[in-house]
């Protein structure tokens, strides 16, 4: 079997003929290259063989058999040393061996180069490479009808590209298909070559594969079009007079020679492996990854990222992967800002003001080129900018382009300007900034108003047909702006808006002073729900203030007021589901000073799109993919931002409600935000932090939160950028195959009553739609955030929905005032079939773990009673533990009451606890921190109520259930019935059947359990 | 007949400039736009009046203009963010050619943002006979003109101050005991005492540095006070003065990067300074006048003097205008001469700290005693740094030249030592932005 990757080294020191003198170099050419071609660490070939001095038989027998060989993967590659002579024909090249006799028998006596050219066409080996160091190398050429390409017709532009190439991206080494056949000489046809201790071309080629001079910076591999540019360069830097030639034939690609020694991998391998991983969540984690590097602030590291996402966009379009690719590749470009110039219409002969462009190379500092061919226009570069002026020497149309080039990406600068005709000359006073009133000459009554009317007509001529010679009001230096829109975001989406804004206002704004000069102004709050809030509100300044409010809530209201900045006339919030509980806050449909657009438009409103991802802190051991299920089981604790505020809070609420069985279930995995409304501040302690994460460490967040946390970016007002440091531990996206809902931005203009200023309302929509062209999705792209989209794996909630979540939530902050009222009678002294454990036994250890385990709050209260019937007095019930604030003592209590309780052998007075408990928990309300407390009455019985007839009734407990807040959760085990309690389920009372194995999960569901501190 | 032509040339060409004065005027002024009524008018402030004090005020105002009922509506929190809701609200009159529903009559402006609304022509001009210049002082009252032409009343006005622990340079005998003040001659010797003193959990100096107006004013302090100064399209500076202000910043640069000004600071507004003082993580702090009686009564060992430099503070304050289209411009004139009568201007002193204008009050005593119990040396020294004040670039478009400034210069201080480019390159580098 040949050898996958194979070497023939023909050198010729010795001949025959007395026309060819003997060489001195080619055989120390030959050990030398077999040196470096057996070399694992650079030619790795299999076998290398060296044909000394051979006679011409022994030559084509060798070749024949080198090249007749061959499979899909083989690698050939034949290197000869020696002399060569032109034939009679001045296109013919034999290469000299040792017996070779130039006059009379130079076809049988030497090597043809048609015939060894054939050979190398027809052979089945894949990749095929000649080295020819000898004279008029030039000649030798794959002949035929698909011919050959000769390689050497540009040289200076292969020199160039060589030169860029160590910038430029390097060519992926096939690994399948494509075939090739290269050859490359020393010299052209009619060039000598010259030897010193080595053959020019073989010393270029051991040199250059031995240092690994021959590679690219940026590339592994060493290829044949690589050798050839380095022997050029070779050659022109050692002096020779001679120019190596490659040709090549059917090269549909290329191959390796040799590793390149001096190949730094610019992108970590971990890197490449994260972006080779089958696994979608791993890639994105290696993207992130390949920002980072791109970040490192070495310019080739930034420039090999590109490249790396370049390909990954290629390979990976229409996908999610590809997206983010996309975004990340966007952030590592060329950019420039504004991206057009125009001038306008400017007069010809005048001096017209450049105008600068903000020229941005990620990474690369100031490395960038800029060019117009158009004469008209003169271009200035500056450090990070380019003054583009133009000369407006003649009438016409200016449509330029200027090209801005780096290595991080190009740009077009498109630059418009009509000219016009010069200027009349007509002296026209100044005027003062703010003219005042016309004073007309005294007249009497007929004559001011002939006066009025000659003056009125002037006016009229001058503006109906002399306009262009009023001046318009020109001021020296920067314009004043004559239309400001306040916008109105969250500070997670503020950096691209005011992208977004700058580019906007350029293309929005004249050159002329005169005329509209627009300026975009971004309020960025810490979360949506304040301005949800105050929109539905009608945006009310300090005059709105309520005479009658005390001190305390006046300055909250004003603080709120000015912390919210201007109104509005867009908003940009990061869901839709704010405007729509704007909508429905708004109510009624009296006239508004400040209106939303209809529903139907909200929903073409999208500018932009951040999908909801699970992520955790990346660690060994952190897991890759998380169901729900593990989620709400596996003791994951996620930090969550109120939902009544923040977006990030209620949704993410809203899909742990949908996913969770019990909404009570999700809230009890998640934990009050450090940032109150604003999730980026857990992630800033993150970043801050030099410990590591608490186990169980979790977010469910927009992926945009993700991106700017792992890439560095700014997370909020809350959060230093002076201290920031590069992210240590960085966030990777758990996969799960849950759907989840989705940010969807949408762009909303916001229009008051009356709705006269049609001006300020159609830039309020053009800055809309400024967000839904290309520009504006490239600004928003760059900033981590995707298209939108048409349609999320996981719908928004509805208002409803929404609403239903934010009381939910509100009702776990609420203090919990919790009694639990167990059953004593004597059926709890029953052991179950199969079971040697009275109930009492069970229930008060299911109890007593959900008491000890509950998580409760300073506001919440916490009592033990016990019942039977007649257990204190007439009383069927027994206060063992009164209900008090649930302080860690009286947990304790609580636990241990729960742990002595004892069977009776008394009957079952439900009806009548189940009354007194009510009526208990209701008079003992009072409102904590302004908010009324949950009132909840647990109780646990096995059995039904066998009170005596004066006792309680289920009317009667109907009566109280409706006169009192108070919930009543009744457990009933073992047997008992839950039918007796159906006419109350229309109250707030529930009854679930739980049997022995389920009381535990019962009781922690009816205690409360959650965190009040952020972890 | 020659006589005739020249006479017939002669009308022609006055109504052709009147003409064009009237198209001109069409531009800046909307025909019947306002007028000089008198009625109900809306007062927009920049102060922050709690809502006792502006029913106060404006029951004050009611006792003598009964029949023009006052509403105040106090301004967003930021400089940027009012002068957008003032720009939009008088934008849209403009453009109405008459006063909106939520309009204003009477606007209060940070006096960076007067060139903008005087130029703009939202600003009905002032009649200089009734409002004296002799009244005010005199930095602030030229903050209130523009071309010439007074366009506002200076209403309160502010300026940098130093705050430093007194205790601390007693101990590094930069002082011989607390009640000796100190009064350092340059940056380069508060420099020196905040190196001296920093320590492992607290720097020397501190600052409003956050990337905002602060860090603008804060700028401007040291390149002034170092002889230099940035220019502006209609301005331009020697390239002296841009060495100079280059000095100026090294000051900033070196003390960030030596770390006598901690990293922290670079995220600091009035607030955070504030209490990071306090809590001595800094031994010397530039902060405003109304820090004063805050840290007065905190403790006893902190002291205040003025900044050093020649005309180098930065000047603040609030001006108050007549907007042009208001209805009600007679009521929103005599509302200015209200709030500059040096009955309100104390009333303002004591409600807020805010510094009157009016030149009278710094001499008569008014100032002292009262509510805040300042002593008379405060009063003098206030009235020394305000003389010593400056204003911030003028020009229309100050808030993109603030913008510019903060770039660049909080850009430099997070630079880390050795990374960055040179002052001089920095002070460049902007001067080229500034200049269009």
């Amino acid at each position: 079997m040949a050898a996958a990757r194979s070497a023939l080294i023909i050198a010729v020191n010795d001949y025959l003929d007395d026309n060819l003198d003997d060489l001195r170099a080619p055989l120390r050419d030959a050990a030398a290259l077999k040196g470096v071609l057996d070399n694992p660490a650079i030619g790795a070939f299999d076998k290398v063989t060296i044909l000394p001095n051979p006679t011409a038989d022994v030559a084509r027998r060798a070749l024949e058999n080198f090249f007749k060989r061959g499979g899909a993967t083989e690698v050939r590659v034949c290197h000869f040393s020696g002399h060569a002579f032109r034939g009679p024909s001045s296109d013919s090249l034999y290469l000299a061996m040792h017996d070779t006799q130039t006059e009379d028998y130079p076809e049988s006596s030497s090597v043809p180069s048609d015939w060894l050219a054939n050979l190398i066409k027809i052979s089945p080996a894949r990749y095929k490479l000649l080295l020819l160091d000898c004279c008029h190398g030039g000649l030798f050429k794959f002949r035929g009808p698909d011919g050959g390409e000769t390689l050497d017709s540009a040289d200076v532009g292969e020199t160039l590209t060589r030169s860029v190439g160590k910038f430029a991206p390097a060519p992926a080494i096939p690994i399948a298909n494509g075939r090739a056949a290269v050859a490359i000489a020393a010299a052209r046809a009619g060039q000598g070559s010259v030897e010193k201790r080595h053959g020019a071309l073989s010393e270029a080629i051991i040199e250059g594969l031995s240092t690994g001079d021959a590679g690219r910076a940026d590339s592994e591999w060493i290829t044949p079009d690589d050798l050839l540019a380095y022997a050029k360069e070779w050659f022109t830097k050692t002096g020779l007079h001679q120019s190596p030639v490659g040709t090549q034939h059917e090269n549909t690609a290329d191959f390796f020679v040799a590793r390149n020694l001096s190949y730094r991998p610019l992108i970590p391998p971990d890197v490449e492996e994260l972006l080779r991983s089958p696994t979608p969540a791993t890639r994105y984690t290696g993207i992130e990854k390949l920002d980072m590097v791109a970040s490192s602030g070495a310019a080739g590291a930034a420039q090999a990222v590109r490249t790396r996402l370049q390909r990954l966009v290629q390979d990976n379009r229409g996908s999610q992967i590809g997206e983010v690719a996309q975004v990340v590749l966007l952030r590592n470009s060329l950019t420039v800002s504004p991206a057009a110039a125009g001038f306008g219409r400017v007069r010809r002969g005048t001096t017209v003001p450049a105008q600068e462009i903000t020229v941005a190379v990620p990474h690369l500092g100031d490395r960038w080129q800029a060019e117009c061919a158009d004469p008209a226009v003169t271009l200035t570069r500056h450090p990070g900018r380019l003054e583009i002026a133009i000369d407006p020497a003649r009438r016409g149309d200016i449509a330029a382009t200027v090209t801005v080039t780096s290595a991080m990406g190009d740009a077009e600068i498109p630059v418009t300007a009509t000219v016009t005709r010069p200027e009349i000359p007509w002296h026209v006073p100044a005027f003062p900034p703010l003219p005042r009133r016309l004073h007309l000459p005294r007249f009497t009554d007929a004559g001011r108003r002939t006066a009025a009317t000659l003056a009125c007509g002037a006016a009229v001529l001058l503006t109906t047909t002399s306009a262009h010679l009023v001046p318009k009001v020109q001021l020296q230096g920067w314009c004043i702006p004559t239309q400001d829109l306040p916008v109105l975001t969250t500070q997670s989406l503020q950096p691209a808006l005011e992208r977004a804004a700058r580019e906007f206002e350029s293309s929005h704004t004249s050159t002329d002073c005169a005329d509209t000069q627009v300026r975009v102004s971004i309020t960025a709050l810490s979360s949506d729900g304040l301005a949800e809030r105050r929109i539905a509100e009608q945006w009310p300044d300090t005059a709105d203030a309520d005479p009658r409010a005390t001190p305390e809530v006046a300055a909250a209201a004003d603080a709120e007021a000015r912390m919210a900045g201007p109104a509005p006339q867009v908003w940009v919030p990061e869901s839709s589901v704010q405007v729509e509980l704007a909508r429905t806050a708004m109510g009624g449909t009296a006239p508004l000073s400040l209106n939303l657009p209809a529903a139907a438009e909200i929903s073409e409103a999208s500018v932009a799109a951040s999908p909801f991802v699970l992520a955790v802190p990346d660690s060994p051991g952190s897991p890759v993919h998380l169901t729900w299920k593990q989620v709400l089981q596996d003791g994951w604790r996620f930090p969550r931002p109120d939902p009544r505020n923040s977006t990030t809070g209620l949704l993410a609420t809203y899909a742990l409600y949908e996913a969770a069985s019990d909404d009570r279930d999700a809230e009890k995995i998640l934990r009050p935000s450090l940032g109150g409304d604003d999730l980026r501040n857990d992630l800033c302690r993150l970043r801050l932090s030099t410990d590591a994460p608490p186990a169980g460490t979790a977010f469910l967040m927009p992926e945009k939160y993700v991106s700017d946390y792992n890439a560095g970016r700014p997370l909020g007002d809350g959060c230093p950028v002076a201290n920031t440091a590069p992210v240590t531990t960085t966030l990777k996206v758990v996969e799960s195959s849950t759907p989840a809902p989705a940010l969807d931005v949408p762009c909303v203009t916001l229009t008051g009553i009356p709705a006269s200023d049609g001006a300020q309302h159609e830039l309020a929509e053009a800055f809309c739609d400024h967000l839904h062209s290309a520009k504006g999705l490239a600004a928003l792209r760059a900033d981590g955030l995707a298209a939108p989209r048409s349609s999320a794996a996981m719908p928004n909630p509805g208002t409803g929905a929404a609403k239903k979540v934010i009381d939910t939530w509100t009702s776990a902050q609420r203090p919990v005032r919790v009694l639990l009222a167990m059953d004593v009678s004597g059926s709890m002294k029953l052991t179950p079939p199969g079971s040697s454990t009275q109930r009492i036994e069970t229930v008060r250890a299911a109890a007593r773990t959900a008491v000890e385990r509950s998580e409760m709050a300073p506001g919440d209260e916490v009592g033990v009673w016990r019942f039977a019937t007649h257990l204190s007095g007439s009383r069927d019930y027994a206060e063992l533990v009164p209900l008090a604030s649930a302080t860690g003592d009286q947990q304790s209590r609580a636990a241990a009451a729960l742990a002595s309780l004892t069977a009776t052998t008394a009957d079952t007075g439900l009806y009548d606890t189940i009354q007194a408990g009510v009526r208990t928990l209701a008079e003992g309300t009072t409102a904590t921190a302004g908010l009324d407390p949950v009132n909840r009455l647990v109780v646990l019985t096995d059995g039904e109520n066998d009170d005596d007839p004066t006792a309680a009734t289920v009317q009667d407990l109907a009566t109280d259930l409706r006169t009192h807040d108070v919930e009543v959760s009744i457990i009933a085990s073992v047997g008992a019935d839950c039918a007796p309690f159906e006419p109350l389920y229309k109250f707030d009372l529930t009854c679930v059947e739980k049997g022995a194995d389920e009381l535990a999960a019962a009781f922690a569901k009816a205690l409360p359990s959650r965190a009040v501190t952020p972890s | 007949m020659t006589t005739l032509r020249r006479l017939r040339c002669g009308a022609s060409v006055l109504l052709l400039l009147g003409a064009l004065a009237a198209v001109a005027g069409c531009e800046a002024d909307p025909p019947g736009c306002g007028a000089d009524g008198t009625g109900r008018i809306t007062f927009a402030t920049v102060k922050n009046y709690s809502a006792a004090q502006r029913r106060d005020l404006t029951q004050r105002w009611a006792k003598s203009h009964p029949g023009e009922p006052l509403t105040i509506v106090v301004l967003p929190a930021t400089s940027d963010q009012q002068r957008v809701q003032l720009a939009t609200t008088l934008q849209a009159d403009k453009r109405a050619g008459r006063a909106g529903p939520g309009s204003y009559d009477v606007v209060g402006m940070d006096v960076v943002n007067l060139p903008e609304f005087a130029e703009g022509g939202y600003l009905q001009p002032q009649d200089e006979k009734r409002f004296r210049r002799t009244t005010f002082l005199g930095v602030p009252w030229q903050s209130s003109v523009q071309g010439g032409t007074l366009y506002a009343v200076p209403f309160t006005t502010n300026v940098g101050l130093l705050y430093y622990w007194a205790d601390e340079l007693v101990s590094r005998k930069v002082i011989g005991n607390e009640n000796e003040r100190w009064q350092p001659e340059s940056w380069q010797q508060i420099a020196d005492v905040a190196r001296a003193s920093m320590g492992d959990d607290r720097a020397g100096y501190t600052a409003q540095l956050k990337s905002y107006e602060g860090l603008t004013v804060n700028a401007m302090e040291l390149i002034w006070a170092a002889g230099g100064d940035l220019p502006t399209p209609t301005r331009p500076v020697s390239q002296d003065q841009l060495d100079a202000a280059a000095d100026g910043i090294e000051v900033l640069i070196d003390g960030v990067h030596q770390r006598w000004i901690s990293q922290d600071s670079l995220d600091y507004d009035e607030s955070s300074s504030l209490n990071a003082f306090l809590g001595r993580k800094a031994v010397i702090m530039r902060h405003w006048p109304d820090a004063w009686p805050v840290l007065r009564k905190a403790d006893p060992h902190i002291r205040v003097t003025m900044l050093p430099g020649n005309h180098s503070t930065t000047l603040g304050g609030e001006n108050i205008a007549v907007a042009r289209c208001s209805p009600h411009r007679h009521s929103a004139s005599d509302f200015l001469a209200f709030l500059t009568a040096p009955e309100q201007q104390k009333w303002i002193f004591d409600a807020g700290v805010y510094l009157p204008t009016v030149q009278s009050l710094y001499t008569d005593g008014s100032l002292t005693g009262g509510t805040l119990n300042l002593e008379p040396d405060f009063i003098a020294l206030l009235r020394s740094s305000i003389d010593n004040a400056r204003r911030r670039p003028v020009l229309p478009a100050y808030s993109d030249a603030s913008q510019l400034i903060q770039t660049h210069i909080h850009a430099a201080l997070q630079t880390p030592a050795g990374e960055g480019k040179p002052p001089v390159d920095v002070i460049n580098d902007l001067a080229g932005d500034l200049r269009g």
